[in-house]
C-alpha cells in the first residue's frame, strides 16, 4: 500500500519510515503536522494514511476531516488519548483505524492486515 | 365578733342611756310599784332614827374582816367621812328618788369599789346586815297595823335589791373592763403567738408550726375540738392537717368540697373570723354534719390567707354554748397570719429551689460542658465529665483542671496574660488527657466577669479527625489524578521507546547478543507499561455496563483467561453450592475480579493447584462466594492489608490487582474479605448485594 504518515514525534516519522517498507509497504510522504498532512495528500493521492492525534499546526484528526472532503483515503489514527466520540459513531467516514500508544509492530501489522484484505468501501476494521 | 344585745359594748357602759335602760329592768324585775313610792317618808321617818346605830355596827363589823378592813387606808378619819357618806346614801336608798344623779352617784359606788379592791363579796354582806337591822326595827312598830307593816318591809326589800342590783352591775362592768388588759390568758397568748412566728422565720416545716398552732389554741381557749383545714384549690377540698379533740382517724382525712359546703365558703370569704355562738341558732348558716356528730355547739373559724391567696381554715369548736370574747378571735385570727405567712413562703421558698433545681438539671443536661469558676474553685455539668472522664468532685479546683491540660502554657497565656476586660467572650481550643490517657481536642468558649468565669465546653476531636480524613482523601486523590495524568503522559514516551527499540531490531541478526539485551530491554518496557495500565485502572473512576451473567460463566471465563499461567502445570478450578445464581454485573469487570484471585492462587501455591468456590444465597438480597485454595494462606497482618494499593507479597507485579479487585467488587454493592488461614490456603469471601442479583 501506498501510505502518508504523519506524527510531530522524529523518532515515530523514522519509525514509520524504516518498518512500514519492512512490511511491504511505501511510504509517500513523511508530515510533522496535520497541515503538512494535508498538503501531502493533495500532491500525492495514498491509499492509507497513518496519524497521530495531537499535532502541530492542525490536529490529526481535523486535517483527516479536511482530506476526506477531497478523497476519501481509510486511516490508522494512532494516539495516547481515548478514541474521540465523534470517530467512535463513525458514521459517513471513510474506514478508520484507532489504536491506542503505545503499539508494536505486530500490532501495526494486524491494522494493516484489516486494510489491506478489505476494500475500502468494504468491511469496518474496529478500534483497538 | 358576735354581739349580744344584753351586754354593753364599751362605749355605752359608761353611758347615762345605758345604766337608766339597766335600771327600768331591774325595777320590772323587782316589780316596783307605785306603792313602793308610796313608802319612801314612812320609810325614812321610821328608821333614820336607827341609823347611827346601824352605822356604828356596820364600821364595828369591819374591823372583824381583814379582808374588807384592808381597802380603809385613811384611819378613823376616813372611817368619820365613810360615815357621813354612809348615812347619805342610807337615807337615799329608802327616799328612792330615782333620777339620773341617783344612778349615776349608785353607779360610782361600784366603781369605787373596784378601785379600792373591794370586793362584791364583801358589799353583799354588809347589805344583808343592813337589811336585818332595818327588817327588825320594822318588825318591832307593833303600832302598825300588819298589813302596812308587810308592805313597808317588802317595799325596804326591794329599795335594797335595787340599790344592791345597780352596785353590783357597775361592779361587774368596771371590774371585767380593767380585768382585760391584765388578763393573763392573752399574755399567754401573745407568749405563743411569739414564739410560733419566732419557729416560723426559724423555718420549722409547715406540719410542726399546724401542731403547734392547734396545741396552743386547744390550750389557750379550752377547746374541746380544734383543727386545721389545708384548702386544696385545685380539687376543691379540705384536708385535716392537724387537729385536736377530734378522732384519731380524723386527720389526713379529706372534706367537702368548695360550694357544696355553704360554711366553709362563708370562712373563706370572710375576711375576718366567723364566730357561732350555738350552732343551733344560726339558721342561717349550714351545721356540717362533721360538727353535729362532734356535738359541737360552738365554734370559731377563720381563714388562713393572705391577700390572693386561700390555703385554709383555723378553728376552735366548744360542746357547750360560749360566748366569744375579743380576744379569742384576735388569737385565732393572729395565728392564722403567722401560718398564713409561713405558708406564703415556703411557698415560694419551694418555687426557688424548684427553678434553681430545673436551672441546675438544665445546666447539668446541656450536651455542651458547662464549667463554673469562681475563686478558683471548679464546678462542672455531666457533659464535662463524661468528657474527661473525671468526676465533678476530681476536677473541683483549677489546679485540677490544668492537670488535665496537655499544652498548659496554651491556656494560660490566653486568659491571664493578655488581662481582657470583664464581660469578654473568649475562643479557644485546648488538648486534655481523659482519665483513660486519650487525648482529646476541646473548643472553649471563655465568658469572664470580675468575679467569676463560664466557660462551655465542645469535645471536637471527632471533627478535627473527620476534617484530617477530608483532607487526606483530597490529597489522595490529587496524587490518584497526578499519577493518572503521569501514566497518560508516558503513552508517547513509551511509544518512542518501543519504535526506537523495533527499528534497532532491524539492525542485528536474530539470535545475536544485541538482539537478546533488546529482548530485555523489550521485556522492562512491557513491564512499565503494565505498571502504567494497572495504575490507571485502579486510579480511573470505574463506570459499570451491567447485565445479567450467570456467575458460573463468569468464574469460567476468567479460568480461562488464566491459561497462559497454568500451562504445563497441575492445576483445577471446581465451583459447588448454589450454581445457578445469576448476577446484575459488568462482565469485563466482574472477570477481572475473578481472574485476579484465581492468578494469585496460581501464583502462591505450587502443584497440585486446587482452587475451590462455594455459593451460596444468603437471604434473598446476597450472593455470597468463598473462594479457597490449597497453597500457603496468609497470616491476619497479610489480610488486613491485602486490599490496600501497592501491597504485595509477590517479588512482581503492582500490588494493584485485590486493590483494583475490591473496587469493582464495591462498585457492585458488595465487599471483598480476604480470611486468615496460614497454612491452610487463602479463603476470599466475596459478598454481593443482590439488588442487581436474580435466581434462576
Amino acid at each position: 500500500m501506498r501510505i502518508i504518515v504523519a506524527d510531530d514525534e522524529q523518532d515515530m516519522r523514522d519509525y514509520f519510515t524504516k518498518i512500514l517498507p519492512h512490511l511491504g509497504h511505501e511510504v509517500l510522504a513523511v508530515a510533522g503536522d496535520g497541515k503538512s498532512l494535508v498538503e501531502s495528500c493533495r500532491k500525492s493521492s495514498p491509499d492509507l494514511i497513518i496519524t497521530d492525534m495531537m499535532m502541530p499546526e492542525l490536529n490529526g484528526d481535523i486535517a483527516l476531516q479536511e482530506i476526506w472532503q477531497e478523497q476519501p483515503v481509510p486511516a490508522i489514527i494512532i494516539s495516547a488519548y481515548q478514541c474521540p466520540e465523534w470517530l467512535e459513531q463513525r458514521t459517513g467516514i471513510p474506514t478508520v483505524c484507532y489504536l491506542n500508544k503505545p503499539i508494536n509492530r505486530s500490532q501495526l501489522q494486524a491494522a494493516l492486515q484489516t486494510f489491506g484484505v478489505s476494500d475500502s468501501a468494504g468491511n469496518h476494521p474496529g478500534k483497538d | 365578733m358576735e354581739s349580744d344585745p344584753t351586754l354593753p359594748s364599751a362605749t355605752e357602759v359608761n353611758s347615762d342611756q345605758y345604766v337608766g335602760r339597766r335600771f327600768e329592768e331591774f325595777k320590772r324585775y323587782i316589780d316596783w310599784k307605785a306603792d313602793d313610792d308610796g313608802c319612801s317618808q314612812q320609810l325614812l321617818k321610821l328608821l333614820q332614827p336607827h341609823f347611827e346605830g346601824m352605822i356604828a355596827d356596820f364600821y364595828q363589823e369591819i374591823l372583824n374582816h381583814p379582808a374588807a378592813l384592808r381597802v380603809i387606808t385613811g384611819g378613823e378619819r376616813q372611817i368619820e367621812r365613810l360615815k357621813v357618806s354612809l348615812r347619805d346614801w342610807l337615807a337615799e336608798a329608802l327616799l328612792a328618788q330615782h333620777d339620773a344623779a341617783y344612778l349615776e352617784k349608785r353607779w360610782r359606788i361600784g366603781r369605787k369599789h373596784v378601785d379600792i379592791g373591794l370586793d362584791q363579796v364583801y358589799v353583799n354582806a354588809a347589805f344583808a346586815r343592813i337589811r336585818g337591822q332595818m327588817g327588825s326595827v320594822l318588825e318591832k312598830r307593833d303600832d302598825l297595823p300588819v298589813a302596812q307593816r308587810e308592805l313597808l318591809q317588802r317595799s325596804l326589800n326591794k329599795r335594797l335589791d335595787l340599790e344592791l342590783a345597780v352596785m353590783s352591775d357597775s361592779y361587774y362592768k368596771e371590774f371585767q373592763s380593767r380585768q382585760i388588759p391584765v388578763n393573763h390568758a392573752r399574755l399567754g397568748q401573745q407568749k405563743r403567738l411569739a414564739i410560733l412566728s419566732r419557729d416560723a422565720l426559724a423555718g420549722a416545716s409547715l406540719d410542726v408550726l399546724y401542731d403547734q398552732a392547734i396545741a396552743y389554741l386547744t390550750e389557750s381557749l379550752q377547746a374541746d375540738y380544734c383543727e386545721l383545714l389545708r384548702f386544696d384549690p385545685e380539687k376543691e377540698t379540705f384536708c385535716f392537717a392537724s387537729a385536736s379533740g377530734w378522732p384519731k382517724d380524723t386527720l389526713g382525712k379529706t372534706t367537702k368540697a368548695l360550694g357544696v359546703d355553704s360554711y366553709f365558703e362563708m370562712v373563706l370569704s370572710s375576711n375576718d373570723s366567723l364566730e357561732v355562738d350555738d350552732h343551733h341558732l344560726r339558721t342561717d348558716l349550714e351545721y356540717p354534719a362533721l360538727f353535729q356528730q362532734q356535738r359541737i355547739v360552738s365554734s370559731i373559724h377563720v381563714a388562713i390567707r393572705n391577700e390572693s391567696d386561700v390555703y385554709g381554715i383555723l378553728a376552735v369548736h366548744f360542746q357547750q354554748h360560749r360566748q366569744f370574747q375579743a380576744s379569742d378571735h384576735d388569737f385565732l385570727v393572729s395565728l392564722a397570719n403567722v401560718l398564713a405567712n409561713a405558708i406564703h413562703r415556703k411557698g415560694i421558698e419551694n418555687q426557688q429551689r424548684q427553678s434553681e433545681h430545673q436551672l441546675r438539671r438544665l445546666i447539668d443536661r446541656l450536651p455542651a460542658g458547662a464549667v463554673y469558676v469562681v475563686n478558683n474553685k471548679l464546678q462542672v455539668n455531666q457533659a464535662v465529665e463524661m468528657m474527661t472522664g473525671y468526676s465533678r468532685d476530681q476536677l473541683s479546683s483549677l489546679d485540677a483542671w490544668k492537670n488535665l491540660l496537655v499544652d498548659p502554657e496554651v491556656d494560660e497565656s490566653s486568659s491571664s496574660a493578655t488581662e481582657p476586660p470583664a464581660g469578654k467572650i473568649q475562643q479557644s481550643e485546648i488538648h486534655i488527657q481523659r482519665a483513660d490517657g486519650e487525648r482529646r481536642t476541646i473548643a472553649k468558649l471563655k465568658f469572664e466577669s470580675a468575679i467569676d468565669e463560664i466557660w462551655l465546653l465542645h469535645d471536637i476531636t471527632d471533627s478535627e479527625d473527620q476534617r484530617r480524613q477530608q483532607l487526606q482523601a483530597e490529597r489522595l486523590a490529587a496524587i490518584g489524578q497526578m499519577i493518572t495524568g503521569i501514566a497518560h503522559e508516558s503513552r508517547n514516551a513509551l511509544q518512542r521507546i518501543q519504535a526506537c527499540t523495533e527499528m534497532l531490531e532491524l539492525e542485528f541478526e536474530p539470535e545475536s547478543e544485541e538482539m537478546k539485551l533488546i529482548g530485555r530491554l523489550q521485556q522492562a518496557q512491557d513491564d512499565l507499561q503494565w505498571l502504567f495500565d494497572e495504575v490507571r485502572s485502579y486510579a480511573a473512576p470505574i463506570v459499570l455496563e451491567t447485565r445479567q451473567l450467570d456467575l458460573i460463566t463468569i468464574c469460567n471465563k476468567a479460568w480461562g483467561q488464566t491459561e497462559p499461567l497454568r500451562r504445563d502445570r497441575d492445576a483445577e478450578f471446581e465451583m459447588a453450592g448454589q450454581l445457578d445464581v445469576s448476577l446484575l454485573a459488568d462482565e469485563f469487570r466482574m472477570i477481572q475480579v475473578f481472574r485476579n484471585l484465581l492468578e494469585n492462587s496460581l501464583a502462591a501455591t505450587n502443584d497440585p493447584v486446587r482452587i475451590y468456590a462455594e455459593v451460596a444465597v444468603v437471604g434473598h438480597s446476597q450472593v455470597v462466594v468463598t473462594v479457597t485454595d490449597n497453597g500457603p494462606g496468609f497470616d491476619d497482618t497479610v489480610a488486613r492489608r491485602m486490599l490496600d494499593p501497592f501491597y504485595t507479597t509477590k517479588t512482581k507485579g503492582s500490588g494493584l490487582g485485590m486493590a483494583i479487585a475490591s473496587r469493582i467488587v464495591e462498585a457492585h454493592g458488595g465487599v471483598i474479605t480476604p480470611v486468615s488461614q496460614p497454612g491452610k490456603g487463602a479463603k476470599f469471601i466475596i459478598s454481593i448485594a443482590t439488588s442487581g442479583t436474580q435466581l434462576h
